[in-house]
C-alpha cells in the first residue's frame, strides 16, 4: 500500500473517476437547441438531424460532420489514467472478435533493413496473414523479395508460396503447423495503452472520414517494445502514438523501437574453398565456425538475436544498432470477416 | 502537479465551433470531472460533469463571452446537482493490489464538500490553491484553511501521522 496520503487520494479518484466526452455531452443536450450557426445549410441540417438521432448515430455524426484540421495550439495536456484504461477497455472490446489490421514495418541501420507488411484479418479464431517482404540490398547481396500467405480456418493451417508444387495452396498438417505460422495478433499492442505513458494531446486528424484525436506518450520507460511478429529482440521503445475515434477505439498506433542486435560474418571465400574440396569438411568448418561465432556473440551481449551473413572481411560478430519504426491500422473494427478454407491444396506433412 | 497547460478559449461563432467544442471538452473535462467527483462523489459528479458540458453544448455561442468559463461549468454542474441530495460515494472496484486505505473513501466523504474539493484537487491532484480557487469561486485563503482543516480531519479519521 502507498504511504503518501496524496498518492493513495490520487489513486482512488483516477480509479473512479471516469471521461465525459463531447459526444456524449452533446447526447444529453436539448435535442431541440441548435448549438452551432453553421454557414452551410446542408450542414446545419445534419447536425440538427445528427442530434435527434439515437445516443451512437448523435456520436457518429460528431465526428463525420467536421473537417479534420489541426487544433488551435495550446500547452499539452496530459489525460486522466481513466481516460487511458478507457481507450484499452473500447479498444479491445471493439476488437475482441472480429476485424483487420495492416501493419507495415520498416527497420534500418541493422543487418536486415528493408520494408515488410502484414494484412492481417481475424474472426474469432480463424486468421488471415498475407504478408510481403522487401530486404534492401546490403553487403553485396541483392534486394530480395518474398511474400506468402498464412491462413488458419477452423483449426487447420494453410499456407500459399512456393514449394514442392511451384506456388500453390499448402495444408499443412505437422503437430506444429499453426503455431509455426506464427501470425501475429495485433491486439497484443493495446497492452502499450498505460497510463504510465502520460499521453498527451497532440492533435486530431480525420482518416477516411473519422475524425481521429492523436496522443502522444511522453513517458515511455517502462512499457514493453512490442514486436509483432517479427523476430528481432523487443529492445528499447523509442516513440508511441496512438490515434482514437470519439467512442475511444484505437484505430492506428505507431511505434519505434531500437534494437543492439549481435551480427556474425562468415568469410565467402572460406566458403567457397570449403565446398569446392569437400562436402564433409565444408560443413563441419561452417559448424565451427558458427560456434565460435555463438562464443564471441556470447562475450559481445549475453543475449539478443545473432544474424548469420556472408560478407567480406575476417570472420567475426559486431553489434550493430538497428531502428524499426511500425505503423498499425486498424480497419473493419468488429466487422464480420470471411476467411474461408482454400479451394484446393495440397497436402503436407510434418513442414509445421 | 499532474495536469499541466491553461484553457485556450475557442474560437466565437467560426465554422469550426464544433470542433472547437469538442478541443474545449479534452481541455477542461479532466479538471471539472475531478472536481465535481470530489464534490459529489464518482457517479453523481461524472452525471453533473456530463449534465455541466450539456449546457455548454446547449448555449456555446454565448458562453464564449464568460471569462472563466470552467468555473461556470462548475457552478453549473453543482446546481443541477443540488437538485438532488444523494450521499457522498467513492466506490471503486477492488482490484486486491491495496493501493489506498480501505478506510479512505469513507473518510472523504466524510469531510465537508469544500475540504474534499481543497484536499482531492490540492493534495491528491497538485493544483495550486489559486487554479482551486478560479475554478470553485472561492479566495485561495479560504481554499488554504479548507484544506488544512480537510487534511487534519482526513489524517485524524485514518490515524495517518501528519509526515507527508
Amino acid at each position: 500500500m502507498t504511504t503518501d496520503l496524496r498518492d493513495q487520494i490520487h489513486d482512488l479518484m483516477e480509479r473512479g473517476v471516469r471521461p465525459v466526452t463531447a459526444a456524449e455531452a452533446a447526447c444529453r443536450a436539448d435535442p431541440q437547441s441548435a448549438p452551432f450557426r453553421d454557414r452551410s445549410p446542408r450542414r446545419r441540417l445534419r447536425v440538427t438531424l445528427a442530434i435527434g438521432a439515437s445516443a451512437v448515430a448523435c456520436a457518429v455524426a460528431l465526428v463525420v460532420t467536421q473537417a479534420g484540421g489541426p487544433t488551435a495550439s495550446r500547452q499539452p495536456t496530459i489525460v486522466t489514467d481513466a481516460y487511458v484504461r478507457y481507450l484499452a477497455t473500447a479498444s479491445g472490446i471493439a476488437l475482441a472478435r472480429s476485424g483487420r489490421a495492416v501493419i507495415v514495418r520498416h527497420t534500418q541501420g541493422g543487418p536486415t533493413p528493408g520494408t515488410d507488411t502484414d494484412d492481417i484479418t481475424f474472426s474469432g479464431r480463424n486468421w488471415n496473414d498475407s504478408f510481403s517482404e522487401v530486404l534492401t540490398a546490403q553487403g553485396g547481396l541483392p534486394t530480395t523479395r518474398e511474400s506468402a500467405i498464412n491462413r488458419v480456418v477452423d483449426g487447420q493451417a494453410y499456407d500459399y508460396f512456393v514449394a514442392s508444387h511451384g506456388l500453390a495452396w499448402y495444408h499443412e498438417v505437422g503437430p506444429d503447423a499453426i503455431e509455426s505460422m506464427a501470425i501475429p495478433d495485433p491486439r497484443t499492442l493495446l497492452a502499450e495503452l498505460s497510463p504510465d505513458a502520460r499521453f498527451v494531446v497532440a492533435g486530431y486528424s480525420t482518416v477516411d472520414g473519422v475524425r481521429l484525436e492523436h496522443l502522444r506518450a511522453t513517458q515511455l520507460r517502462g512499457l514493453p517494445a512490442i514486436q509483432l511478429g517479427n523476430a528481432t529482440p523487443p529492445g528499447r521503445l523509442t516513440s508511441l502514438n496512438v490515434w482514437a475515434d470519439s467512442s475511444g477505439v484505437v484505430h492506428r498506433m505507431s511505434l519505434t523501437t531500437t534494437q543492439a542486435i549481435s551480427v556474425g560474418v562468415l568469410n565467402p571465400v572460406q566458403v567457397q574453398k570449403g565446398r569446392h574440396v569437400d562436402p564433409a569438411s565444408y560443413r563441419s568448418k561452417i559448424a565451427a565456425i558458427r560456434r565460435w561465432l555463438r562464443r564471441e556473440a556470447r562475450k559481445l551481449s549475453g543475449k539478443g538475436l545473432i544474424e548469420f551473413r556472408v560478407g567480406p572481411g575476417k570472420p567475426g560478430v559486431t553489434t550493430q544498432i538497428q531502428s524499426t519504426s511500425m505503423v498499425v491500422n486498424f480497419l473493419d473494427i468488429g466487422q464480420p470477416q470471411v476467411i474461408m478454407v482454400p479451394i484446393h491444396a495440397y497436402l503436407v506433412h510434418g513442414l509445421g | 502537479m499532474r495536469t499541466a497547460g491553461t484553457t485556450q478559449r475557442p474560437e466565437a461563432g467560426s465554422d469550426g465551433a464544433r470542433h472547437d467544442f469538442e478541443a474545449f471538452v479534452r481541455e477542461t473535462e479532466p479538471r471539472l470531472s475531478r472536481a465535481l467527483a470530489a464534490a459529489y462523489g464518482f457517479e453523481d459528479g461524472r452525471d453533473a460533469t456530463a449534465e455541466a458540458l450539456a449546457y455548454a453544448f446547449e448555449h456555446w455561442e454565448r458562453l464564449q463571452a464568460v471569462d472563466n468559463l470552467a468555473g461556470y461549468l462548475f457552478r453549473v454542474g453543482q446546481s443541477r446537482n443540488r437538485r438532488r441530495r444523494q450521499p457522498v460515494l467513492f466506490a471503486v472496484p477492488d482490484c486486491g493490489d491495496h493501493a489506498f486505505e480501505p478506510g479512505l473513501p469513507a473518510a472523504l466523504a466524510g469531510l465537508t464538500e469544500r475540504q474534499r474539493l481543497a484536499v482531492v484537487l490540492v493534495h491528491g491532484y497538485g493544483y495550486t490553491l489559486r487554479e482551486v480557487a478560479d475554478l470553485t469561486g472561492l479566495r485561495p485563503t479560504t481554499v488554504q484553511n479548507h484544506l488544512t482543516r480537510g487534511l487534519a480531519r482526513l489524517r485524524l479519521t485514518l490515524g495517518v501521522r501528519d509526515d507527508d
